[in-house]
């Protein structure tokens, strides 16, 4: 019963930390670098954070953003998102020097290793393709040497960011908006389609955006039989799996019945396609 | 900073709530758990429950309705996982109990009063979210005093039945409770209340309704705990709305001898720790040394503004 016996490291942290840097970086596009060591240093990609601006009671929840970059060497993260509702529009007006409570880095990473994939396939919805310069970049770290491709749908050419920092780590880049004001003018279920037709040498698809878009990927995914992670986003209170508010309906068998309810934000963000009952 | 539940002992009046903490894994990442007067653990059942389908929560003025459904994986396996990892802990551990008929609420009682680890059980005969059930013992004061009486039958560990807001008078259930045979009685569970999209003109939970809790919802549980610590000799501790050690501190003065931290836990995982922190100080500086010296010190009288 003591609580010596109980001392553990702990594994996440949550603090007021300073916002280093504020961007924007197109429309409402926005990217805040936020000095925290332990997450730079811990988050692995596809992982996310929950950022509150104060002790204030509205908004009274935190919010999940995922974790954009790393900058281990200054212990900098930064998250990326588009400013549309109440909180981002708050903390779009912050700039360096202003504080955040950060809580991190929490819920499941993508899989990236050998035995899932000789090909990484990014696949990105609009703000979707915020986690995944992470992911790419901790390959390229780690000396891996596999293929990663990203193709990316947009609005127009206005709202597409970081594709020079993505090009930078040697991704082949494809991007479609639904204007054509930059690429095709597709859905990117189009060039994701036309690429897995050209038959891969063993891919997996990592995808996020919105629902539409991921079931849409996930239908294409189960047809050409290649494996299908997606990171999913919800509303979230605790975001560590105490409230089970986040609850995402994951397959246990073949009948309509064969169903629990998981957490976004612990068996997710990120889940197999296949599991997921829509 | 101790205060006594009959005779549990917490070493200080800060718990945290049941529903908002888990079985403790998540926020034991976070910090040391020994440092909390207890844990009332989640609402466990004596079979698993699924829970509702999503979406659950959304968040409103203040406040967040949620509908969760009592999703837990039942009394075997909060025995065989959950609790030796609580156990760990320099802290009083509380199981929240939950039942569709008085039978399960003994069994679950008689389960659990084998387990050392276990200091009390929570009869939760409040949630609003579930659709079967439990809904009379919360509404009927005659079935509330029958439930409580059975669990107390069940059980040497302390009884503390969760009494439901959605009432006219909360007293009567409190009165009950301790005609039953409670230890204690903790209040209050959730508001039941709604929220609407105005876009697509559809409910923001599937289940429709869900309990409102934080904030926004303190002076209404002030209120309540001021009136049932008016009405019974047993300890009252405190639940709604309490995310400072202020609104700590005015737990306290209204009557109740602990108060339970819940929906502040996910604004703040550190908010327990912080009002530990801040009732001491409170009472340091005003030279005192013991929570229960200001229970139910609240006076009336004219007070200065301070704009």
């Amino acid at each position: 019963m003591s609580s010596n016996t109980a001392r553990q490291a702990f594994t996440r942290f949550t603090r007021r930390v300073p916002i280093t840097r504020t961007e924007h970086l197109a429309g409402d596009i926005y990217r805040h670098h936020i000095h925290f060591p332990e997450i730079a240093e811990g988050a692995q990609p596809g992982q996310f954070v929950e950022v509150k601006v104060s002790n204030d009671f509205d908004p009274l929840l935190p919010r999940p953003f995922s974790v954009n970059q790393v900058d281990r060497e200054n212990g900098v993260f930064t998250i990326l998102y588009e400013a549309l509702g109440q909180f981002t529009k708050e903390i779009a007006g912050m700039s360096a020097g202003e504080e955040l409570q950060i809580l991190g880095p929490l819920g499941r990473p993508y899989p990236l290793g050998s035995d899932e994939c000789d090909e990484i396939v990014l696949v990105a919805g609009g703000l979707g393709i915020a986690s995944f310069y992470h992911a790419a970049w901790t390959l390229r770290e780690a000396g891996d040497e596999r293929p990663v491709r990203l193709f990316y749908g947009a609005r127009n050419r206005h709202s597409v960011v970081q594709l020079e920092d993505y090009e930078a780590l040697g991704v082949s880049v494809e991007v479609v908006t639904d204007d054509g004001s930059l690429g095709e003018k597709a859905l990117v279920t189009t060039p994701l389609t036309r690429y897995l037709q050209t038959q891969p040498r063993r891919p997996a698809l990592y995808v996020c955006g919105p629902t539409p878009m991921m079931k849409a990927v996930s239908e294409i995914a189960q047809i050409e039989r290649v494996k299908c992670y997606l990171s999913l986003e919800t509303y979230m209170a605790c975001g560590i799996g105490t409230c089970v508010g986040c609850a995402i309906k994951l397959r246990t068998g073949d009948g309509a019945d064969d169903f629990v309810y998981g957490r976004a934000c612990v068996e997710g963000p990120v889940i197999e396609a296949e599991r997921l009952v829509w | 900073m101790a205060v006594e539940i009959g005779p549990v002992r917490l070493k200080n009046p800060v718990t945290v709530a049941s529903g908002t903490f888990g079985f403790g894994r998540e926020y034991a990442q976070l910090f040391d758990l020994s440092q909390l007067g207890g844990i009332f653990v989640k609402g466990t059942s004596l079979e698993p429950r699924r829970g509702n389908p999503p979406q659950r929560i959304y968040e409103t003025a203040a406040g967040m309705l949620n509908s969760i459904g009592l999703q837990n994986d039942g009394v075997e396996a909060f025995i065989a996982e959950k609790l030796p990892f609580l156990n760990q802990f320099d802290t009083q551990i509380f199981v929240n109990i939950v039942g569709n008929r008085i039978e399960e609420y003994a069994e679950l009682a008689r389960i659990l009063d084998d387990q050392p680890g276990v200091a009390g059980l929570e009869i939760n005969i409040s949630c609003p979210n579930v659709e079967h059930g439990h809904a009379e013992f919360a509404s009927d004061p005659t079935a509330t005093c029958n439930v409580v009486s059975a669990v107390r039958r069940a059980t040497g560990k302390v009884v503390i039945p969760k009494l439901s807001p959605n009432v006219t008078d909360i007293t009567a259930f409190a009165r009950a409770s301790e005609d039953g045979g409670a230890d204690a009685v903790s209040l209050i569970n959730t508001l039941v209340g709604t929220a609407i999209d105005v876009k697509t003109r559809r409910f923001r939970l599937a289940n429709v309704t869900g309990g409102l809790s934080g904030p926004c919802i303190k002076p209404i549980a002030l209120r309540m705990v001021y009136q049932c610590a008016q009405t019974v000799s047993i300890p009252v501790i405190g639940i709604g709305g309490i995310s400072t050690w202020t609104d700590a501190v005015e737990f306290l003065l209204a009557g109740a001898t602990a108060i339970q931290v819940g929906t502040a836990s996910f604004a703040n995982p550190l908010a327990a720790l912080e009002i530990i922190d801040g009732v001491e100080a409170y009472l340091q500086d005003n030279g005192l040394n013991s929570p229960s010296q200001i229970t139910g010190k609240v006076e009336r009288g004219p007070v200065d503004p301070v704009l």
